[in-house]
């Protein structure tokens, strides 16, 4: 095969892998970095207490304590690390796109308190976009798998396109003089941030 | 064909800045955020007059040519009048301590390594108060958004142009595109 026809190839389908997640992305972006041309988000809240879940088997300092307290309650979402606090007792919470409840654990094992919050389309789509990180039961593993691979993906992608131009065109001044202003914009801003007192 | 080729030039740094710094969202031990050993130095300067402690911090932050934000729940009025905040910025941290008394400031500064500093280039578009300079790689921030947008439908044109068999080609997309909007689906509705 070709060599230029393998690139496209490679380039091609890495394009495949990204398109879905890329477009998600790029426009829930857009809510993250310019919130206020969105509006601001409502955001209802309810409060309740539930009995605590004697059945749980392990403590809450274990890492499985979270995924058994959200079956039992019948939640949704990822969960947080278990935060001990200085009272002795513990919070969680629980996060899907939009939709977060904090449930908190008193020492004594009383009932729980729960605050659900149900927030508007803006928090459904900065909730999208910030989504990250391996655990949490397997749906949240296989978006993390996901994001590895689109971000994997976008660096292939990346690479293979900046080769097409390269192999495809006889007049590079163009790309070059385009491709070193990026160079220098990316360089300079992370050795401002890096080096400025 | 052209503007694909270059509009994908332009976008091709941060592109490589968003895919490590998303890899590193997932991976967080991939650049660590760091907390460096404190480095402590003071500066002589006439303190202004201002009754609004986050005004005099914002003050106090542009006589020491200082960039970043003053965290406004941090302010801390000393008995004797002199002003303590804290002033964050991606790539280091600062504890602010006015001696009205003594005309200096002193500074505890910190760096907080690679990891803050490419975090704050994945997608800030406002950049950092006390500097313009940041604010370029916002408005690159902001043009690659609208480029991958239009890059990602010309991509889709140009190869539907060239490609032998259209219909595989439709159905490659489109099930691409449902795939991923039934996952995010799952996750929003589902959790």
């Amino acid at each position: 095969m070709n060599l230029n026809v393998l690139i496209r190839r490679i380039h091609l389908g890495s394009a495949f892998v990204l398109l879905g997640f890329v477009l998600m992305y790029f426009i829930t972006g857009l809510v993250v970095t310019h919130g206020a041309w969105f509006g601001e988000a409502t955001e209802q809240v309810v409060r309740r207490t539930e009995p605590f879940p004697r059945e749980l088997s392990a403590s809450p300092d274990a890492a499985e304590f979270a995924i058994q307290l959200r079956e039992r309650l019948g939640l949704r979402g990822k969960p947080s690390r278990m935060e001990h606090r200085k009272d002795g007792s513990w919070r969680v919470s629980f996060a899907h796109p939009g939709h977060v409840t904090e449930v908190t654990i008193p020492a004594d094992r009383s009932p729980l308190s729960l605050v659900e919050k149900h927030q508007g389309w803006q928090r459904i789509l900065v909730g999208l976009h910030r989504l990250h990180g391996y655990g949490g039961g397997g749906l949240y593993t296989l978006w993390a798998l996901l994001v590895d691979v689109t971000a994997v993906s976008m660096i292939v992608f990346a690479v293979t396109g900046v080769v097409l131009w390269h192999r495809m065109t006889r007049d590079r001044r163009l790309g070059w003089g385009i491709l070193s202003a990026g160079f220098v914009l990316t360089a300079s801003t992370l050795a401002y941030l890096m080096l400025r007192r | 064909m052209r503007i694909h080729l270059y509009g994908g030039l332009a976008c091709f740094w941060y592109l490589l800045v968003f895919a490590v710094t998303t890899l590193r969202f997932n991976h967080p031990g991939l650049l660590p955020e760091r907390r460096e050993p404190a480095i402590q130095w003071e500066r002589a300067t006439v303190i202004p007059d201002l009754t609004d402690d986050l005004k005099l911090g914002e003050a106090v932050r542009g006589d020491l040519d200082l960039i970043g934000w003053v965290l406004p729940w941090n302010l801390q009025k000393t008995p004797s009048g002199d002003l303590r905040f804290e002033l964050v910025r991606p790539g280091r941290n600062y504890r602010v301590t006015t001696d009205r008394a003594g005309g200096r400031v002193s500074v505890e500064e910190r760096a907080t390594g690679a990891g803050s500093a490419i975090n704050f280039m994945h997608g800030s578009t406002g950049g950092v108060p006390g500097t313009r300079f940041l604010q370029l790689w916002g408005l690159y921030t902001d043009l690659t958004t609208g480029l991958v947008l239009f890059l990602s439908v010309s991509g889709v044109v140009l190869w539907w142009r060239r490609a032998r068999d259209r219909r595989l080609a439709a159905v490659v997309v489109v099930l691409g595109l449902l795939v991923s909007a039934a996952l995010m689906l799952r996750v929003w509705i589902f959790g």
